[in-house]
């Protein structure tokens, strides 16, 4: 199983769009994914349609291992789970390291999960936290959603800087998100990066407002608008992960392709409740 | 991950339109288009998978097939894979493939039968519309593997299938509870391989027959037997005859000499002339088919013998590997002329109409009469005690001959205790079985390095003779027959080591208690 996390220190980037529509491909080609809303906000989770609660709360998950196994429900798509947030995620960190290193925890309650799961995607809260260096430490890569401003840049610089030390370190692959070509500050940091070889992914998602309905139509952008430029650059995107990262094994797929189905041509059909209003 | 699904059968497929006009008029729900998938079942001949209680699906898809392997109790194991695996190896690595290589070992997979199902799948919906229940409504039909396009379609009973959500398990058993009230549904116990091979007239695993009783006549008994042989028999032929996997042989010759054993030691229970008669048939297809197996076997151990090195050259034994595989077309071209001879017809055919036949009222006196936990047993324990007079005063230094004496005597004994097993407390038995089994492991492989020894030192003189062999590669044959007699004599030991297991105190005990005296407390 590997393990996925989408982090920034600042908040409002689009962790969670990505780990959202990531997971939604990982699944639609095939692969047991599943999705840890590991922020207390709970934008993830409400978006898939569950409930933000979680029985026991994040000292439960962390005391009792059947706990998080109960913890987890099926998204409405196939080979698609969710781990819920829930509110006590904000002590998440202090649970985890209650016991030792929080790192160690982590990686030990997820490590079952491999039965089942070949991939896990942690949606992160941000800022740097206990729970953020346990996810460090358990992640075999960190996505970072990063807007195209100085002050991103800047940001960015000091969470490299926060992993450079450590023993274990995920790969690190920023990108950029909310892209507005229209704003010269945009244009210029994307072209520096670019001319500086920074590692960057070469993909990006534009701003679309497209992207906001998630919240209102609570599925995945890929969902109601797989053809819409952010739609094809999130499929893009992820293209470009599993090139940087082996997501073969435990079970599953070599390929990166869509696979019944492609992404164009999902098909949601609409919700229908009986016309006498006696729903169960 | 992917929770079973539990289906309900329907009479027909007007029933299938009810259950999703019920489920839309009382819950919130989400139709999808009907979609059709054709599904193919795949197992090992023997039916490996099927008798480990799981059924492998491949469905197509665009670039390949999504392999599911489904077991009772157990998650759904998924892969991708791009071409439709035969054996272990095309598998694509993952939890999957570790989880049948075990199982299906060197054996080909092949199709078993093929699935058509047209499915509308309707979602139930919470109130924040979020799915907590999968329906689906699944019209099917099957066909055999390479039965022509279009026909040959046996239809299935139609099924209404509940798939559950993670999570929201009250869901599925409230959905469950109203199709219940509302339709009386009943749970289909029955997977869609076994609906599939019952529609098709096939038995959904290789050793299916009805269990013996104790008080069963030795003659029922041993013609149930000899029938499930036979059956294996006609299952392993096609196999042979089309190459498909060496296995196929080799399960086939397992068939016939069990045959030649069982008709051996029990001749007394069946007719007279027959059983003289079928031994001797059966004998003529045991030589058939040894030259092409002991080829086959030989040249497993030269492939595995060149995998092994690790250089760059033409390998030396190259010419020894063309005249094994011109021998083996050879022996395989007259294997497959018996097969297909009308003497083969014959025999498969006369045998099948003796073991069928009723054999109307037997002589009580007779030995046929006899209750078979006393007949199987008296001929085991006649069996065991032959075995171990055979092993006596056996050492490293004995001949060939006498340990393919002592080989021949221990699968007499196995084949006698496997054919009746069923009749013994199960653990003892196995425990025998065991400790048997051993024994008859380190013998077949000394066997096999008998054989191969003799087939190397022919194979030498023959490439000598027609000057096709250069010195490295008479070196090379040497020296493979060199590392072939060392297994012999560790073989050798260890089949002493394993016949004084088999004869010590405790394991006499065993045998006596289960065969000597059956039945009897301990």
């Amino acid at each position: 199983m590997k393990v996925l996390a989408l982090f920034n220190i600042k908040g409002g980037v689009g962790k969670t769009a990505s780990a959202i529509n990531f997971a939604f491909l990982a699944a639609r080609e095939g692969r047991r994914t599943l999705l840890w809303d590991l922020d207390p906000q709970g934008a993830s989770t409400f978006t898939f349609r569950i409930a933000t609660k979680v029985r026991g709360g994040g000292d439960r998950l962390v005391s009792d291992g059947s706990a998080l196994d109960a913890a987890i429900r099926g998204s409405d798509f196939e080979r698609l789970d969710v781990l819920p947030s829930d509110v006590s995620y904000r002590d998440l960190g202090a649970a985890l390291a209650s016991d030792g290193d929080a790192g160690e925890r982590l990686r030990a309650l997820v490590a079952p999960l491999a039965d089942d799961y070949d991939l896990l995607v942690l949606d992160c809260a941000p800022g740097l936290s206990t729970l953020s260096e346990a996810v460090f430490a358990t992640a075999d890569a960190l996505l970072v959603p990063t807007i195209p401003t100085t002050f991103s840049l800047r940001t960015l610089a000091q969470l490299m800087k926060q992993l450079k030390h450590r023993p274990r370190r995920p790969l690190t692959l920023p990108f950029f998100t909310l892209v507005d070509r229209r704003k010269a500050q945009h244009r210029s940091v994307c072209d520096w990066v670019d001319a500086q070889g920074l590692g960057f992914l070469r993909a990006s998602i534009p701003y679309s407002a497209l992207v906001e309905l998630m919240g209102r139509e609570r599925a995945p952008l890929l969902v109601y608008a797989p053809g819409s430029p952010p739609g094809l650059a999130y499929v893009e995107l992820w293209r470009e992960i599993q090139g940087r990262i082996e997501l073969g094994e435990a079970g599953s797929l070599a390929w990166s392709r869509p696979a019944r189905d492609s992404i164009e041509q999902v098909i949601r059909p609409r919700a229908v409740r009986p016309t006498n209003g006696e729903a169960r | 991950m992917d929770r079973a699904k539990k289906l309900f059968a329907l009479a027909s497929l007007e029933e299938l339109r009810e259950p999703g006009r019920l489920l839309r008029s009382a819950f919130a729900t989400r139709v999808h288009p009907r979609r059709v998938e054709r599904v193919l079942y795949l197992d090992t001949f023997d039916r490996r998978l099927a008798d480990a209680g799981g059924e492998l699906e491949a469905v197509e898809a665009p670039d390949g097939h999504e392999l599911s392997w489904r077991r009772e109790e157990a998650p759904t194991m998924v892969a991708r894979a791009r071409v439709l695996p035969a054996f272990r190896d095309d598998l694509p690595p993952g939890a999957l493939r570790r989880e049948l290589e075990t199982r299906i070992e060197r054996r080909r997979l092949m199709e078993i039968a093929r699935v058509e199902r047209a499915t509308e799948a309707l979602d139930v919906l919470d109130d924040a519309e979020k799915t907590v229940v999968r329906v689906e409504l699944v019209e099917r039909r099957a066909r055999e593997p390479g039965a022509p396009a279009e026909d040959g379609w046996r239809s299935l009973p139609p099924v209404v299938a509940l798939r559950p959500v993670r999570g929201y398990d009250e869901w599925r058993e409230r959905v469950e509870r109203f199709l219940r009230a509302e339709l009386g549904l009943v749970p289909h116990e029955r997977g869609e391989l076994a609906d599939a091979l019952a529609a098709l007239g096939h038995a959904a695993s290789a050793d299916e027959r009805a269990p013996l009783a104790p008080t069963t006549s030795a003659l029922d008994a041993l013609r149930a037997v000899l029938r499930q042989r036979l059956g294996s028999l006609r299952e392993n032929e096609e196999g042979v005859v089309q190459d498909l996997d060496p296995e196929f042989l080799h399960d086939l010759r397992i068939a016939i000499r069990w045959t030649r054993v069982l008709l051996r030691r029990f001749r007394r229970v069946l007719p007279e002339p027959f059983a003289e008669h079928f031994a001797g048939e059966f004998r003529w297809l045991g030589r058939a088919c040894g030259p092409t197996r002991d080829l086959d076997v030989l040249l497993e151990r030269l492939d595995e013998h060149e995998r092994s090195r690790d250089d760059a050259y033409p390998p030396p034994l190259a010419p020894l590997r063309e005249f094994l595989v011109r021998e083996r077309a050879r022996e395989f071209a007259e294997l497959v002329l018996a097969l297909r001879s009308e003497r083969y017809r014959t025999l498969v055919a006369s045998w099948a109409e003796l073991l069928e036949r009723d054999p109307g009222a037997l002589d009580p006196d007779s030995p046929a009469a006899r209750p078979i936990l006393e007949v199987a047993s008296r001929c085991a324990w006649r069996s065991y005690k032959r075995l171990l007079r055979r092993g006596e005063r056996l050492g490293p230094g004995s001949s060939a001959e006498r340990f393919h004496a002592l080989r021949i005597r221990g699968k007499t004994l196995r084949y006698v205790v496997e054919s009746f097993r069923e009749l013994y407390p199960p653990d003892e038995i196995e425990r025998a079985l065991r400790d048997l089994r051993r024994l008859q492991t380190a013998l077949g492989a000394l066997n096999d390095c008998e054989g191969q020894i003799a087939l190397l030192e022919n194979a030498a003189n023959a490439l000598s003779a027609e000057g096709r062999a250069a010195a490295e590669t008479l070196i090379a044959i040497g020296r493979l027959a060199g590392r072939l007699e060392e297994r012999r004599a560790s073989q050798r030991e260890r089949s002493i080591r394993r016949l004084r297991r088999l004869a010590r105190r405790a394991g006499r005990e065993r045998f006596r208690a289960l065969f000597r005296d059956p039945g009897k407390p301990p």
